[in-house]
């Protein structure tokens, strides 16, 4: 398998009345170039992990990247309250 | 009535939670677990030592406790990884957590391993095995790494059960199993058998278990006094006179504190108590528990020990509600002149997140302290355990949180005793 990307990201996201927290649109800054600014489309998956302790909640989501949809996984860790892309799914 | 107890106990647990992190958290490709490597210091430091072993790194020879260097001797390609600590003080709270899901009492024995007393759970007495198994599969998918777990009727049987044969194995050693499963084992998997003992039971011909239980036990007290009877009642299966048996499993949080100077003042002697809540209340908090009875303890300049014990109105972990209580109990136990070298806290009466009963004069109060407690155990929790204190703290010579180990290590209580 291959590595994991684990980008930070620049996040807008909603926390709801419930306390749901949804991601709309992040900032990808890529180490040469400029932002790249993904608005979501749509989120297939959330699921809360926890592996080794690591409070973190999963979402499988769908977006446009340069120019095509994309299907990546973000991940929102509970502790540092930091967004990352984790990987491509396609 | 017979007892079931179960051990469970996390598979080299430091490799595991580095490996589970790598490949869950961060997303790595590689598996530690699949391939020789071990949990060591610094690789640059020749004094580093093998902390923990993947199971490949254990079929080239490799040792837990061996130098590094001589590791890398026998197996070139070894993988080597720092410690992470603070990662695992957090995968050894989630684990315990989940324990106390399943188990109405569980005892943290070190940092990877716990005992459960399932006395009295239906499912877990109908079919232990199959318990056991959900259990350790569960630890899998949630947190991510294996565990195994050994079942019997006392600590001793399911802590040498769990030993058998890893990783990600349940095993029984009930009494009528011991002459067929720890009968044949050599004495060295004894529990408690060191190298030292070993030799001197070679030395008599005693190579398995099953040797020392059929060895006279008036021969084995003569030559190892009392040793000898303990390791006899051991290979019987029976934890014997010579260990103390805890009375009760998860008896509760505590800490003391043995003070840099004499204490002969009631506001100094609250002081300490405070830190020792505050040390105390965020390990209850960090594990969900709650408690109702808070116990005080102090030693005075002749090393004698007194305690005094007092029920709160209610569940709480909050700290400044808990700390009252102790500083009532001290009031009952101490004429606040006569010189303290130590005070100890202990939370007892556990319950899991318990709705409090609303006292008219003082609920409403402690809830806003509830978030007050809260709000500061995430700050430490992201900035470290200095970065916040009680203002009564600033320049003084008593540390805002006391008792324990080292900070990163707190949870991790080993204790001395064997199981009984
Ligand atoms: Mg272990």
């Amino acid at each position: 398998m291959m590595d994991a990307l684990n980008l930070p990201v620049e996040m807008i996201s909603v926390c709801s009345r419930e306390g749901d927290l949804r991601p709309i649109r992040f900032r990808l800054t890529p180490e040469e170039g400029d932002p790249v600014t993904v608005r979501l489309r749509g989120i297939d998956l959330v699921q809360a992990v926890r592996y080794v302790g690591q409070e973190a909640v999963r979402y499988l989501c769908r977006g446009e990247l340069g120019g095509r949809e994309r299907r990546f996984e973000l991940r929102y860790a509970l502790r540092t309250h930091r967004w990352v892309l984790h990987r491509f799914l396609d | 009535m017979d007892r079931l107890i179960f051990h469970v106990d996390v598979n080299s647990a430091f490799l595991s939670w580095t490996a589970a992190h790598q490949v869950l958290v961060l997303g790595q490709g590689r598996d530690l677990r699949q391939i020789p490597s071990v949990i060591a210091g610094d690789r640059e430091d020749r004094r580093a030592v093998v902390l923990a072993k993947s199971i490949p790194a254990g079929r080239c020879g490799v040792h837990t406790g061996e130098a590094l260097f001589q590791a890398q001797r026998k197996c070139p390609d070894l993988v080597v990884e720092k410690p992470d600590y603070p990662l695992y003080v957090s995968a050894s709270r989630a684990f315990i957590a989940l324990l106390r899901r399943y188990a109405p009492a569980v005892e943290q024995y070190s940092i990877d391993e716990a005992f459960l007393d399932m006395t009295g759970v239906p499912d877990a007495e109908d079919d232990p095995v199959g318990f056991a198994g959900r259990l350790r599969d569960q630890v899998w998918e949630e947190l991510g790494f294996t565990v195994n777990v050994g079942v019997s009727v006392n600590r001793l049987l399911a802590k040498m059960a769990g030993d058998f044969s890893k990783p990600n194995q349940v095993h029984t050693l009930f009494p009528e199993e011991i002459p067929e499963k720890l009968w044949p084992l050599p004495v060295r998997r004894l529990f408690l058998i060191g190298p030292a003992t070993e030799r001197k039971l070679h030395y008599y011909g005693i190579r398995t278990v099953g040797d020392l239980a059929r060895t006279d036990r008036e021969f084995l007290r003569r030559q190892l006094h009392r040793q000898g009877e303990v390791l006899w009642n051991y290979a019987h299966g029976r934890s014997g006179s010579a260990v103390t048996e805890t009375p009760a499993l998860n008896k509760g949080y505590g800490n003391s504190v043995t003070t840099p100077f004499d204490v002969t003042d009631p506001a100094t002697a609250r002081r300490v108590l405070l830190s020792l809540c505050e040390t105390v209340t965020a390990r209850m908090r960090s594990d969900g528990q709650t408690g109702a009875l808070v116990t005080v303890q102090i030693r005075d300049r002749d090393f004698t020990d007194r305690s005094h014990q007092l029920a709160l109105a209610s569940f709480t972990d909050v700290t400044e509600e808990i700390w009252r209580g102790a500083c009532r109990a001290l009031e009952e136990l101490w004429d606040g002149e006569s010189p303290l070298r130590q005070l100890g806290v202990q939370v007892s009466r556990l319950a899991q997140g318990c709705p409090r009963q609303y006292n008219v004069f003082d609920g409403h109060r402690y809830d806003r302290l509830a978030r007050l407690d809260t709000a500061v155990d995430a700050i430490r929790a992201k900035y470290g355990e200095g970065s916040i204190l009680r203002a009564c703290f600033a320049g003084s010579p008593i540390p805002p949180m006391s008792g324990g180990l080292h900070p990163e290590r707190r949870t991790g209580v080993t204790r001395p005793l064997p199981p009984g």
